[in-house]
C-alpha cells in the first residue's frame, strides 16, 4: 500500500481494476483506493503479471503492508497459484518507503525528490518513539501518541508529554482533536450533529495540531496588480493552453519563482533540523464537498506558466471528482490559499505541517494609489504570509515579499 | 575580549567535569582551586573512604573465613597502612585530574578565587592577587562539614570524616553523632577495625529522608555486628575528660552519658559560599545556598553554580552531572532541555550492608497521592547471595497501582550499590514493573533480586 498522500495512514481498496493472472504494464491501473483524503487510483510502478491478490475489495492495509504480488517475466495466465508464493520480496509491489534505485528509473510517473519532513511524533514506518509508562497513559486514555511531540531524549515521547496533552484536553473543555476517532462514535447523538468526513477529520486533526504546537506570526504585504491583469487579459487573448489562465495561475508561478529565489521559505521543521526541499511543490488549498483538499503542483519554480495552467486545471478537475491519483496529494512544500473569488480583501491561513508557511491570497480591488506623488485609480491585492517563527524570522518573511511583489508588479518573468 | 570563556572556581567532581566538558565543547576554561583537584570527593570524601571501606570488608571477610572453612591464624589489621593507602589512592584521583585538565587544555590555577565584575579575583597561597577576566563564571567549591555548639573540632578527640580520614591511629572508642551516610559508613569501618562504636541519632531510625525499611534493617545488621545504636537520641553536651571525653545523650528513656576515646561529629555539611563576593555580585542565596534555575544559572548574569552550593542533593555524581547541564546551557546559549530530576538520582552508601536508593520513598509516593504498590525480595530466598553467604537485606520496589510505574527503588545487601544503576535506568527510562519483570536476568546473580522485587509488586512472586 503506497502512501498516496502526505497524510496517509491507511488505505482501503474499493475496486480492483486488474485481477490474478493479468498482464500488468507501468502506469496501468491496478486499483482504486480510498485514503483519508480522497479517492485514488493506484498506478502499477513495475510490469509483469499480477499474480495473487492480498486484500480483498473493500478492505483495509496499512501504508507499507503488502496488497498484491506482482510476477515479472511470465506470460499472461500462466502463473499457477503454487509458484506465487515463491516470488521473491523484491517483486512484490512496491510498498511506501525509499524504493531501490533500480526500481526508481523504472518509474516514469514520480519523480524523485527528498522526503519532506514528517508531521511530529510518527515517521514513516517507524514506530512511534515513546517511553513505557507514556504508551499505558496513552493507551488507557485513547490517546494518539502519534500527534504528540516528545520532549525526552531524541524527541522520545514521555510521560511528562502525554500528561500535558491530557490535561490540555481537559482545559479544551473536552474536545479531543488527538484521540483516536472511535471515541467520538460513543457520544450520543445530538440534533444536528454531522460525523466529520475522512477529509474533514484529517483536516481538524491537522489544523489543531499546527495551531497549538507552530507558533505563527503573519507579514502581509499590498501588490499592485495593474501590470498582472494587463499580463492575464493579454495571455487569455492567445488562446490554446492560455485561454484559461486565471490569477491563481499567476500566483502559483510567482510562488514557486520566489520560493526559489528564497529557499529558506522553502523548508520544514524537524525537531533538530531545518529541512531545505530541492524541490518547489506549492500545494493550493481546494475546497471540495466534503472538506478541504491541497494538490500540489509539482515544480512550479521549473515548469513553464503554460504547463501550471495545465497541471493545475488537471488537479482541479480530479479535486471535484474525488479522484486523485499518483503523487497528486505529496510532497507539498508550501502551501497557497485564495479566496480572491470571494469579497475578502485579506485573511491569515493556518499552515499545513511540516511545510514552513502558508500563503494566504485576497481579492484583486480598485483602490486609490500614490504614485510619483499623485493619487490614481490602481488595482490593487493583499497576499499575507503566515510563517512557523521556529525556522522562519520576519526578515526572511519580508524578503520573500517583496520578490513575490516584485514579480507580480513586474509579471513578464512570470512567462520568460 | 576576556581571557577566558568559562573560569571555573573548584575542582571537585562537578568544577572539574564541567570544566573538560566546556574545553570539549570549544570554550577557553581555566579552573581556580585552592587545595588539590578532585575536591571532597576525591581527596577527604567518596575515594579515600571507600579505600577504607574495601579494607573493612577484606578484613571483616577474613575473620568470618573460618566458618567457610578458610583458616588464617593471627589475622590482624594496621590501620595506619590502611590510612596510608587511602591517601595514595586519593592522590592518584587528584592526578588523574590534572591529567585529564592538561589533555583537554584547561589551565589550573592553584589559588583561592572570588567573583569580581567581568571575572575572578585570584589569591594564591603566596599572597599574590590577579584579575582573570571571564565570560561566565561556574562556581563549584563544594561544601564543609557541618558541626553542632560545644563539638569544637579539634583533630585528636573531636573529629569530622576530614579529619578521620587523615588519623593513622584506631580509636579504641568512638561515639558518631549522626547516623546519616558519612556517620554509618564510618561506623562500620570503626567496629570493622575493632573500636567499640555508638552510632547517636535523632531521627527514628538511621540514614533519615531514605525508606525507613533500609535504616531499620541496616540497625539491625548493625547491632549483629556489635555496634550499638542510639535512634531517637539527640546529643546533649560534651565535657572533655583527657585522654576521651563524656558525651551526654538524651533519649526516650532520659539522659544517658557515653564514655569514649573520640567523636566523630557527622551532622551534614554547610556549603562554601561565603568568600566567593556573592553578596557584591548580587548573586541570590538562600540559607548559604546559591538559588539557581534548572540551567543553573544563579540570579547574576554569566555566573553560574552547581553542587554541594545549590544543595540539596550534596552528591558528587548530581554535581558532575548539573555540570555539564550548566555548560551545555553556557555554550548553547540557552536552555537545553536537561535539567536534575532529583527522583532519578541515586544515593549509595558503602557500609556492609549495602545501601542504594534512586526515586520516592514509600511514604513520598504517598504523600504525592500515588496510589502505591510496594514489591519486596529478601536476598536471603536468592541462590547467589546464599553462595555467597551475603543474606542480609532487601530490594523494594515502590511503584504505582494504575500503570504500574517504577517511582522509587530502595535496596540493602552486599553489592547493592552496584545494582541500583539497573533501577536509576528504569527510572530514567520510565519502565513499569511490566519491563521489570519482561527483562531475563542471569541466574545465579544478585540482580534477580530486583526482577523478583518488581515481581511481587505484581503479585506474582516465584521464590518467595
Amino acid at each position: 500500500m503506497p502512501k498516496l498522500s502526505d497524510t496517509m495512514e491507511e488505505g482501503k481498496i474499493l475496486r480492483w481494476l486488474k485481477h490474478e493472472g493479468d498482464a500488468v504494464a507501468i502506469g496501468d491501473i491496478l486499483a482504486e483506493v480510498e485514503t483519508d483524503k480522497a479517492n485514488m487510483e493506484l498506478e502499477a510502478y513495475d510490469e509483469g503479471t499480477l499474480a495473487e491478490l492480498k486484500v480483498p475489495e473493500g478492505a483495509s492495509a496499512p501504508v507499507g503492508a503488502v496488497i498484491a504480488l506482482l510476477a515479472a517475466g511470465e506470460k499472461k495466465g500462466t502463473v499457477a497459484k503454487a509458484s506465487v508464493r515463491q516470488v521473491p520480496e523484491e517483486m512484490q509491489v512496491p510498498a511506501a518507503g525509499p524504493p531501490e534505485a533500480e526500481r526508481e528509473v523504472k518509474r516514469p510517473t514520480i519523480v524523485r525528490r527528498p522526503e519532506p519532513a514528517q508531521p511530529p511524533g510518527a515517521r514513516d514506518g517507524e514506530p512511534v518513539r515513546a517511553s513505557p509508562l507514556a504508551r499505558k497513559i496513552a493507551r488507557e486514555h485513547d490517546l494518539d501518541l502519534g500527534a504528540l511531540r516528545g520532549t525526552g531524549p531524541g524527541g522520545r515521547i514521555v510521560e511528562k508529554d502525554v500528561n500535558a496533552a491530557l490535561a490540555g484536553h481537559e482545559r479544551e473543555g473536552g474536545a479531543e482533536p488527538a484521540r483516536r476517532p472511535a471515541r467520538s462514535e460513543t457520544r450520543p447523538a445530538a440534533r444536528g450533529r454531522i460525523e466529520l468526513s475522512r477529509i474533514r477529520r484529517t483536516t481538524a486533526k491537522r489544523m489543531g495540531e499546527a495551531k497549538r504546537e507552530v507558533p505563527h506570526f503573519y507579514a502581509s504585504a499590498e501588490i499592485a496588480m495593474d501590470e498582472a491583469v494587463r499580463l492575464k487579459e493579454g495571455l487569455a487573448a492567445q488562446g490554446g493552453d492560455y485561454a484559461v489562465i486565471t490569477f491563481t495561475h499567476l500566483v502559483l508561478k510567482a510562488v514557486g519563482l520566489a520560493l526559489a529565489r528564497v529557499p529558506e521559505v522553502n523548508a520544514a521543521y524537524d525537531g533538530d533540523a531545518i529541512v531545505l526541499h530541492d524541490a518547489v511543490n506549492v500545494g493550493m488549498a481546494t475546497s471540495v464537498d466534503d472538506g478541504l483538499v491541497v494538490p500540489v503542483l509539482h515544480h512550479c519554480d521549473r515548469e513553464p506558466l503554460a504547463a501550471i495552467i495545465r497541471q493545475a486545471r488537471g488537479l482541479v478537475e480530479r479535486a471535484r471528482a474525488g479522484r486523485f491519483g499518483g503523487d497528486d496529494l505529496s510532497g507539498g512544500t508550501f502551501t497557497v490559499s485564495n479566496l480572491g473569488m470571494f469579497p475578502v480583501s485579506e485573511f491569515a491561513a493556518v499552515i499545513n505541517p511540516p511545510q514552513a508557511a502558508i500563503l494566504a491570497v485576497g481579492t484583486i480591488r480598485e483602490s486609490a494609489m500614490v504614485r510619483d506623488g499623485n493619487v490614481v485609480a490602481g488595482r490593487a491585492m493583499t497576499v499575507t504570509l503566515s510563517c512557523d517563527h521556529r525556522i522562519i524570522d520576519g526578515v526572511l518573511a519580508g524578503r520573500f515579499l517583496r520578490e513575490l511583489k516584485a514579480l507580480l508588479e513586474q509579471p513578464l518573468a512570470l512567462i520568460l | 575580549m576576556p581571557e577566558y570563556d568559562l573560569i571555573v572556581l573548584g575542582a571537585g567532581p562537578g568544577g572539574y567535569v564541567a570544566a573538560v566538558r566546556a574545553a570539549q565543547l570549544g570554550l577557553r576554561t581555566a579552573v581556580v582551586e585552592r587545595d588539590k583537584p578532585g575536591g571532597i570527593c576525591g581527596n577527604w570524601g567518596c575515594i579515600p573512604s571507600k579505600a577504607i571501606l574495601s579494607d573493612a570488608v577484606l578484613f571483616a571477610e577474613l575473620k568470618l573465613g573460618a566458618q567457610r572453612g578458610i583458616l588464617a591464624d593471627n589475622v590482624r589489621a594496621d590501620f595506619g597502612r590502611v590510612i596510608d593507602r587511602s591517601r595514595e589512592v586519593a592522590d592518584r584521583q587528584a592526578k588523574g585530574v590534572e591529567f585529564l585538565f592538561k589533555k583537554n587544555k584547561v589551565a589550573y590555577v592553584q589559588a583561592s578565587g572570588r567573583l569580581t565584575p567581568g571575572g575572578v579575583l585570584v589569591t594564591t597561597t603566596s599572597g599574590q592577587t590577579e584579575r582573570l577576566a571571564a565570560r561566565h563564571v561556574l562556581l563549584a567549591t563544594g561544601s564543609a562539614e557541618r558541626t553542632l555548639p560545644g563539638l569544637e573540632i579539634d583533630g585528636a578527640v573531636v573529629l569530622t570524616s576530614r579529619e578521620a580520614l587523615a588519623r593513622r591511629e584506631l580509636p579504641a572508642s568512638v561515639a558518631i553523632i549522626g547516623g546519616g551516610a558519612v556517620g554509618v559508613e564510618f561506623a562500620y569501618i570503626y567496629a570493622s577495625f575493632g573500636a567499640r562504636v555508638t552510632v547517636v541519632e535523632m531521627a527514628g531510625t538511621l540514614l533519615p529522608g531514605m525508606d525507613p525499611d533500609l535504616g531499620r534493617e541496616l540497625e539491625r545488621a548493625f547491632r549483629r555486628q556489635g555496634i550499638e545504636v542510639l535512634t531517637g537520641h539527640r546529643y546533649e553536651r560534651l565535657e572533655r575528660k583527657p585522654p576521651g571525653a563524656e558525651v551526654v545523650v538524651v533519649g526516650p528513656a532520659g539522659p544517658r552519658t557515653l564514655v569514649t576515646a573520640s567523636v566523630l561529629v557527622a551532622v551534614g555539611r554547610l556549603p562554601l559560599s561565603g568568600d566567593l563576593g556573592l553578596e557584591e555580585a548580587a548573586v541570590q542565596t538562600r540559607g548559604g545556598f546559591v538559588v539557581v534555575d534548572p540551567h543553573m544559572r544563579t540570579s547574576a548574569d554569566g555566573v553560574y553554580a552547581i553542587g554541594d552550593l545549590v544543595g540539596p542533593l550534596l552528591l558528587a555524581h548530581a554535581a558532575s552531572e548539573q555540570g555539564v547541564i550548566a555548560v551545555e546551557a553556557m555554550a548553547s546559549q540557552g536552555a537545553n532541555g536537561r535539567e536534575v530530576d532529583p527522583t532519578r538520582v541515586p544515593i549509595c552508601i558503602y557500609c556492609l550492608p549495602e545501601v542504594a536508593a534512586v526515586g520516592l520513598t514509600e511514604v513520598e509516593a504517598r504523600s504525592r497521592g500515588y496510589e502505591v504498590r510496594v514489591g519486596k525480595f529478601p536476598f536471603r530466598a536468592l541462590g547467589k547471595a546464599m553462595a555467597s553467604g551475603h543474606t542480609e537485606g532487601f530490594v523494594k520496589i515502590v511503584s504505582e497501582e494504575r500503570y504500574r510505574a517504577v517511582l522509587g527503588v530502595h535496596m540493602i545487601g552486599a553489592g547493592v550499590t552496584e545494582l541500583i544503576a539497573e533501577a536509576g535506568l528504569a527510572r530514567s527510562l520510565e519502565a513499569t514493573t511490566t519491563e521489570l519483570v519482561g527483562t531475563i536476568h542471569a541466574h545465579p546473580t544478585l540482580a534477580e533480586a530486583f526482577r523478583e522485587a518488581a515481581l511481587d509488586a505484581e503479585g506474582r512472586a516465584i521464590n518467595a
